[in-house]
C-alpha cells in the first residue's frame, strides 16, 4: 500500500495543473451542493414561514371557545395558565417539555383609529419584543425605526397602515380599543418603527405593541389570547404535540385548551407540502447532477491516461495494483476537493444563514412589496456539509475505478497505443 | 379576513357601548299625565316625541350589559341640552372617560389619550354591518315622526297597564335601521312600555321592555328598561335611571371641548 | 474553413471526450428544463387557488366600487343591463361569466353567530367560473329562487352545522335597514382556498338582490378565460369596448387584484434554484475544457509547428467547444422536451408519490395532480447558456496552452 500511495501522490504532483483543476472543480461542485441544500431548506422554510410566524407557531395553544370565535378576536376566552397556576407557571412548564425551544405568548385584539374622515379598523398584537425578534426576524422588515420596548407606550406599524392614518415614525397616534370588560379605552402611543413586508396583513392591518402594555390597557393582566410553541425543527411537531396534549390533560385543562399543530392551522398546508416535495426533489436532482459531473470528469481524466496505464503495466504493475493506484488517487483528490468544498460551502451558507438573501433588494422597493418573503435564510448545518464531504469523496473515488478497470484489462501494448 | 370582518369584530362591541350610552342620555320619554280622548297614531307618537325635547336634564344612570354569564355594569352622569349631550363615566373601569355629543359629532375623552377622539356621525354608519344600534338608530329615535308612518293598531293591556299599540313602517325613501316598530304606549301616562323592532323580512330583532316607571316633577318616564337582542341567546342590556333632574343648573361651557379635558 | 474542418476532425478523433462532455451538457440541460417545468407547475397551482376560487381571470365593477371594495358596499353597484350582457355574451372565446353580489352578513344559527361574506350568484354560472363542482363534501348546489345556500365545511364545523339545517343571515340593505334571510344549507364545500372555506356563503342572486333592495344590480362580474395569459389583453379590449356606453366600468385582470397578495411563490427565489443547476453545469464544462486543453498540449504544439497562429489554434478550440455545446444542448433539449411533454400531459400524482403526507381533507384530495408547464423561453435560455459557456470557457485555456513554446509543448508528454 505504501508504495502505491507514494506513487499516487507522485502522479498527482506530476500533473500539478490537472490535479489542481480537478480538485477545484470537485470543491466547487461540493460547495454548491452544500449551499443548494441550505438554500432549498431555507426556501421551504419560507413557504411555511407566514403560517408559522404569524399564525400558529409550530403548536398553538388557545381556549376552545376562542378558537371558534377567532375571527372576531374575543378577549373573554384567554389563555391564563393551568388550573391552580398562572400564565407564567404554564409557560415554564411548557418550556420544560422536551424539544420545545421557545414559548411565545401573544395578545391579539381589535382596535380602531379615527382619522378626519374615517374609522380605520386594525388589529393589535401585544408581544414580547425580544422573543418576536428571535422567532420571526421581524427586524428584517423594519425599514425605519426600531421594534417596541417593554414597558413603553410604543407601536410599530406597516407602511400601508401608516399611510392610511397619515402618520410617520416619531409621531403619536391615539388608538381606541375595547377591554376585556367592554370598556372603551383610548390610548396615545408613539410610533417607533415602520414595517414593510409582502404580507398584506402585516402591512395594512396590524400594529405591534409591548405585551405588558396590552395586558394593562385591556385589563388582562396575566392573560394572553394564545401561546405559540416553537421547536427546533418543523418535523418534530408530530412527536411533540402528543406530549403537549398530555401535559395539558395532566394539569386538568384539556376541557379548556386546545393544542393545534401548524398543519391544522390552514387549508393551504397540503399545497405547501406539495411545493416542498418538489423542492426536495430538485435537491435530489442537483446532487445527482453533481455526482454525474464528478464521475464524468474522473472518467475523462483516467481515459486520457490510458497510455500511461499501458506503460505502467508494461513496467510490471499488475492490474490489481493499477486499480488500487487509481482508487487512491481518486480518494486523495476526492477527499481534498470535497473537504475544501464542504468547508467553504458551510462557511458561505453559514454567513447567509445569518444575514439572509434579500431578494427584495434585488427587485427594488416597489416590487418587493409583492414578494411575500423577500428574504430567504439558508439553513446551515454541519451535518449537511459532512454528508456532502463523504458523498463527494466516495463518488470521486469510485468514479476513478470504472475507467481504470477498463484500461487495466487491456493489453499493455494496446493501452499504450491509445490516445 | 376582509376589512369589514375586522371592523365588525372590533367595532361591534364598541358601537354597542358607545351608542347605547348616548341613547340613555337622549332617549328619555317624558310625558304630561293628561289623557286627551281619541288620538290618532301620529298624535300619540308626537306627544311622546314632543316630551323628549326637554330643555335640559341631568341623569345619573346605570347600564348593565349581560352576555351569557358575564355581567358588566357601567355608571354614568349625563347632561342633555337640546342637541348636545355629555356623558361622564363613574364606574371604576371607565372612570375618566367622557363622551360629548354636539350636533352630529361625537367627541371622546380618555385619560390615557393625549388628544380628543372625534367621530363624525357618518363614520359610525360607514358600511359597517352590526347587529347592534348604529348612530343612525340614535338619530332615528329623535325623529320617529319623520321617518316612520304610524298606524294605530288598537289597544292592549301590557303588564297590567292599558296601552295604545302602534305600528310604524319605514316611510318610503327614508334610511332607517328597523323597517318596522311596534310600540306599546301607556294610555294614561304616555310612557312607552314596550318596543318591538323588526327587520324588513318581518323577523323580530330587538325588544325593549320598560320594567319600571316613575313620576318626577309631573312627568312620567321609564326608570328601568331592558333591551334584548332576539337573535342572540342570553344577551340583554338593562338601563336603570338612578336620579333625574329636569332643567338643572348646567354650567356654561359644559358642552365644550375644553370641558372634556 | 480549414479550421472548421480541423475542429470537426478533432471532435471525431476524440470521440470519447466529445461524447462524454456532450452527455454532461445534455444532462444538465435536461434537468434544467424538467425542473423549470415542475417549478412553473407549482407556481401555476398557487395562482390557481386564487383564480379558481376567488378572483377568476377578469373582473368588472364600477370605478367607484373598486375604491371601497374591501368594505363590500352596496353603493356604486353595476347595473346588469341588456347592453352589458350582450357585450359579455359576445366576447371572443365566449368565456363564462358570473355576476356576483357580495355583502357582509352575520350568520346566525340561533346558538352562535359569526361574520361572513355573502355571495349572491347564479348556481350554474358559479360552477362554470369557479372550480367548486368537485369540492362538495356534502350535499349539492342550490337552484335559483330556492332559499338554500352553500358554505364551507370549515365554517359549518365552527358553527356545528350540517347539510339540511337552517341558518339566518342578518344583513343591512342598501338603505341601511336590517333584513334577514333564512336559508337551508344545501351543501358544504372544501377547497384549497381558506377564504372560501371559512367566510363565503353562496346563495341565489335573485334572493340577495331582493333582500338588499338593489334591483337588478351586482357588485361585480367575474370572468373565466381559457388561459390566464389572455387576461391582460382581453381586459384592455373589453375596457375599450365598454368605454362608450359604460364609462364608469373598470375592468381589472387577475394579476392586478389585491387578493393576489394571498400567497405568491416568488419567481426570483425559484430562479435561484435553477441557476444553481446551471452553475454546476458550467463548472463541469469549464473543468473539462481546461483538462482537455492540458491534455492536448502536444497536439497544440503540433498545430503550431504546422504553421498555425495562436489565434487560429484558439479559434479551432473554440469551435470544437461550441460544437460540443450545441450537440449536448440539442440532445438535452430533446430529452427535456420529451420529459416536459409527459409532465404536461399526465402530470404527477402526489397521493401516489408520497406516502405519509396527507393530501386530503374531509376525504377530498385538496391537491390533485400537478401538471408541468411548457416554457419555450426556458428551453431557449438554457440552450444558449450551454453553448455560450462552452465556447467562451475554452478561450482562456486554449490561449494559455497555445501560447506555449511548440517544442516545449510537444515535449510535455
Amino acid at each position: 500500500m505504501g508504495f502505491l500511495t507514494k506513487l499516487a501522490f507522485k502522479n498527482l504532483f506530476r500533473h500539478k495543473l490537472r490535479t489542481l483543476v480537478s480538485i477545484i472543480a470537485i470543491a466547487f461542485t461540493v460547495m454548491i451542493v452544500v449551499f443548494a441544500r441550505g438554500y432549498i431548506l431555507g426556501a421551504i422554510d419560507s413557504t411555511y414561514a407566514n403560517q408559522i410566524y404569524y399564525n400558529s407557531g409550530h403548536i398553538k395553544i388557545v381556549d376552545q371557545e376562542y378558537w371558534e370565535q377567532e375571527r372576531i378576536m374575543p378577549l373573554i376566552y384567554p389563555v391564563d395558565g393551568f388550573p391552580g397556576g398562572d400564565l407564567e407557571e404554564m409557560v415554564a412548564s411548557l418550556q420544560e417539555t422536551d424539544e420545545i425551544e421557545m414559548v411565545i405568548p401573544r395578545l391579539k385584539f381589535g382596535a380602531m383609529v379615527s382619522t378626519e374622515e374615517d374609522l380605520v379598523a386594525m388589529s393589535g398584537w401585544g408581544v414580547d419584543p425580544e422573543q418576536e425578534i428571535i422567532f420571526t426576524n421581524i427586524e428584517d422588515y423594519l425599514v425605519e425605526g426600531r421594534m417596541v420596548e417593554p414597558g413603553k407606550l410604543e407601536v410599530v406599524m406597516g407602511t400601508a397602515l401608516l399611510e392610511k392614518l397619515d402618520r410617520r415614525v416619531g409621531e403619536t397616534v391615539t388608538i381606541l380599543m375595547n377591554t376585556a370588560f367592554s370598556s372603551l379605552r383610548g390610548v396615545t402611543f408613539k410610533i417607533v418603527g415602520r414595517l414593510e413586508t409582502g404580507l398584506k396583513v402585516l402591512n395594512e392591518h396590524l400594529f405591534y405593541l409591548p405585551l405588558d402594555q396590552a395586558q394593562r390597557i385591556l385589563e388582562m393582566e396575566g392573560q394572553v389570547t394564545e401561546v405559540l410553541l416553537v421547536t427546533s425543527k418543523r418535523n418534530l411537531v408530530k412527536k411533540v404535540l402528543p406530549k403537549v396534549k398530555e401535559l395539558i390533560a395532566e394539569r386538568g385543562a384539556d376541557g379548556r385548551y386546545l393544542a393545534l399543530s401548524f398543519k391544522e392551522a390552514s387549508d393551504i398546508m397540503a399545497f405547501l407540502e406539495m411545493a416542498n416535495i418538489i423542492y426536495n426533489e430538485v435537491y435530489v436532482f442537483l446532487v445527482l447532477l453533481g455526482c454525474i459531473v464528478m464521475i464524468m470528469t474522473m472518467i475523462m481524466i483516467v481515459k486520457e491516461r490510458t497510455k500511461e496505464i499501458g506503460t505502467m503495466m508494461a513496467l510490471g504493475l499488475e492490474s490489481k495494483n493499477i486499480l488500487q493506484l487509481f482508487l487512491i488517487e481518486g480518494a486523495i483528490m476526492g477527499s481534498i476537493g470535497s473537504f475544501l468544498g464542504a468547508l467553504s460551502g458551510l462557511l458561505f451558507t453559514g454567513y447567509l444563514a445569518k444575514h439572509g438573501i434579500d431578494f427584495g433588494e434585488a427587485v427594488g422597493a416597489f416590487d418587493a412589496a409583492h414578494l411575500i418573503n423577500p428574504i430567504i435564510y439558508p439553513v446551515s448545518s454541519p451535518g449537511n456539509a459532512i454528508f456532502a464531504f463523504v458523498l463527494g469523496s466516495i463518488i470521486v473515488t469510485i468514479a476513478c475505478l470504472i475507467p481504470a478497470r477498463r484500461a487495466a484489462r487491456l493489453e499493455p501494448t494496446e493501452a499504450m497505443r491509445e490516445e | 379576513m376582509s376589512d369589514s370582518d375586522k371592523k365588525e369584530g372590533s367595532l361591534g362591541l364598541m358601537k354597542k357601548t358607545l351608542v347605547i350610552l348616548l341613547i340613555s342620555c337622549m332617549l328619555i320619554a317624558i310625558f304630561a299625565a293628561v289623557a286627551w280622548g281619541a288620538l290618532t297614531a301620529e298624535e300619540i307618537i308626537r306627544r311622546r316625541d314632543d316630551n323628549e325635547y326637554y330643555d335640559s336634564a341631568k341623569v345619573e344612570a346605570e347600564m348593565i350589559i349581560i352576555n351569557r354569564n358575564r355581567r358588566i355594569v357601567k355608571t354614568m352622569t349625563s347632561y342633555g341640552q337640546g342637541d348636545n349631550g355629555l356623558v361622564v363615566f363613574t364606574n371604576p373601569r371607565d372612570r375618566g372617560t367622557k363622551f360629548l355629543k354636539r350636533g352630529d359629532d361625537l367627541w371622546m375623552f380618555f385619560p390615557d389619550a393625549e388628544d380628543l377622539v372625534k367621530i363624525s356621525g357618518h363614520m359610525l354608519n360607514q358600511g359597517i354591518m352590526g347587529s347592534d344600534f348604529s348612530y343612525q338608530d340614535l338619530m332615528e329615535a329623535d325623529k320617529l315622526i319623520d321617518l316612520y308612518k304610524f298606524e294605530l293598531l288598537g289597544e292592549e293591556e301590557f303588564n297590567g297597564r292599558p296601552c295604545y299599540v302602534l305600528e310604524g313602517t319605514a316611510a318610503p325613501g327614508k334610511e332607517v335601521s328597523y323597517y318596522q316598530r311596534k310600540s306599546w304606549i301607556d294610555k294614561e301616562r304616555f310612557v312607552g312600555l314596550r318596543e318591538e323592532l323588526y327587520a324588513r323580512s318581518g323577523r323580530l330583532l330587538k325588544v325593549m321592555t320598560v320594567t319600571k316607571v316613575a313620576e318626577v316633577e309631573g312627568r312620567w318616564f321609564p326608570l328601568e328598561s331592558v333591551m334584548e337582542d332576539k337573535l342572540r341567546k342570553d344577551t340583554r342590556t338593562e338601563f336603570v335611571v338612578k336620579e333625574i333632574e329636569f332643567n338643572p343648573e348646567i354650567p356654561e361651557g359644559t358642552f365644550t371641548l375644553e370641558n372634556l379635558r | 474553413m480549414f479550421l472548421t474542418r480541423l475542429a470537426l476532425k478533432n471532435l471525431t478523433r476524440h470521440r470519447n471526450r466529445t461524447l462524454l462532455t456532450s452527455f454532461l451538457i445534455a444532462f444538465a440541460v435536461f434537468f434544467y428544463t424538467l425542473m423549470d417545468s415542475l417549478i412553473a407547475g407549482m407556481v401555476e397551482m398557487s395562482y390557481e387557488t386564487i383564480i379558481d376560487y376567488e378572483t377568476g381571470h377578469l373582473q368588472l365593477a364600477t370605478g367607484a366600487y373598486w375604491d371601497k371594495e374591501e368594505e363590500l358596499p352596496l353603493e356604486n353597484l353595476l347595473e346588469l343591463d341588456e347592453r352589458l350582457l350582450s357585450v359579455l355574451g359576445n366576447l371572443e372565446g365566449k368565456p363564462a361569466f358570473l355576476p356576483e353580489l357580495s355583502f357582509s352578513a352575520r350568520l346566525n344559527t340561533g346558538f352562535s353567530d359569526l361574520p361572513v361574506i355573502g355571495k349572491g350568484v347564479d348556481s350554474a354560472q358559479l360552477l362554470k367560473v369557479f372550480k367548486l363542482e368537485g369540492q362538495f363534501v356534502e350535499g349539492e348546489i342550490f337552484t335559483p329562487g330556492e332559499y338554500r345556500a352553500v358554505i364551507g365545511k370549515r365554517l359549518a364545523d365552527l358553527l356545528k352545522l350540517q347539510t339540511g339545517e337552517y341558518i339566518t343571515l342578518l344583513v343591512k340593505d342598501k338603505n341601511n335597514t336590517f333584513n334577514t334571510i333564512d336559508l337551508e344549507i344545501a351543501g358544504l364545500v372544501h377547497t384549497v382556498n381558506p377564504n372560501v372555506n371559512n367566510y363565503h356563503v353562496y346563495l341565489p342572486l335573485d334572493l340577495v338582490q331582493q333582500a338588499l333592495d338593489v334591483g337588478n344590480q351586482v357588485s361585480k362580474v367575474v370572468l373565466r378565460l381559457a388561459d390566464r395569459s389572455l387576461a391582460a389583453d382581453l381586459a384592455g379590449r373589453l375596457q375599450n369596448s365598454l368605454n362608450k356606453d359604460h364609462p364608469n366600468i373598470t375592468v381589472i385582470p387577475w394579476n392586478q387584484m389585491e387578493a393576489l397578495a394571498f400567497e405568491d411563490v416568488s419567481h426570483l427565489e425559484n430562479q435561484l434554484i435553477l441557476m444553481i443547476t446551471l452553475l454546476i453545469a458550467a463548472i463541469a464544462i469549464i473543468n473539462t475544457v481546461i483538462l482537455s486543453a492540458l491534455e492536448r498540449m502536444g497536439e497544440i504544439g503540433m498545430m503550431k509547428a504546422m504553421g498555425l497562429q495562436t489565434r487560429e489554434v484558439v479559434y479551432t478550440f473554440v469551435l470544437e467547444s461550441t460544437g460540443i455545446g450545441i450537440l449536448g444542448g440539442l440532445a438535452g433539449l430533446l430529452f427535456g422536451a420529451a420529459a416536459v411533454w409527459a409532465l404536461v400531459s399526465y402530470g404527477m400524482d402526489w397521493g401516489a408519490m408520497m406516502g405519509g403526507v396527507d393530501m386530503t381533507s374531509f376525504g377530498i384530495p385538496v391537491v390533485g395532480r400537478t401538471y408541468g408547464v411548457w416554457n419555450p423561453g426556458a428551453f431557449l435560455f438554457v440552450f444558449l447558456f450551454a453553448v455560450l459557456v462552452s465556447s467562451l470557457s475554452s478561450i482562456l485555456p486554449s490561449y494559455w496552452a497555445a501560447s506555449k513554446d511548440p517544442v516545449k509543448a510537444i515535449d510535455h508528454h
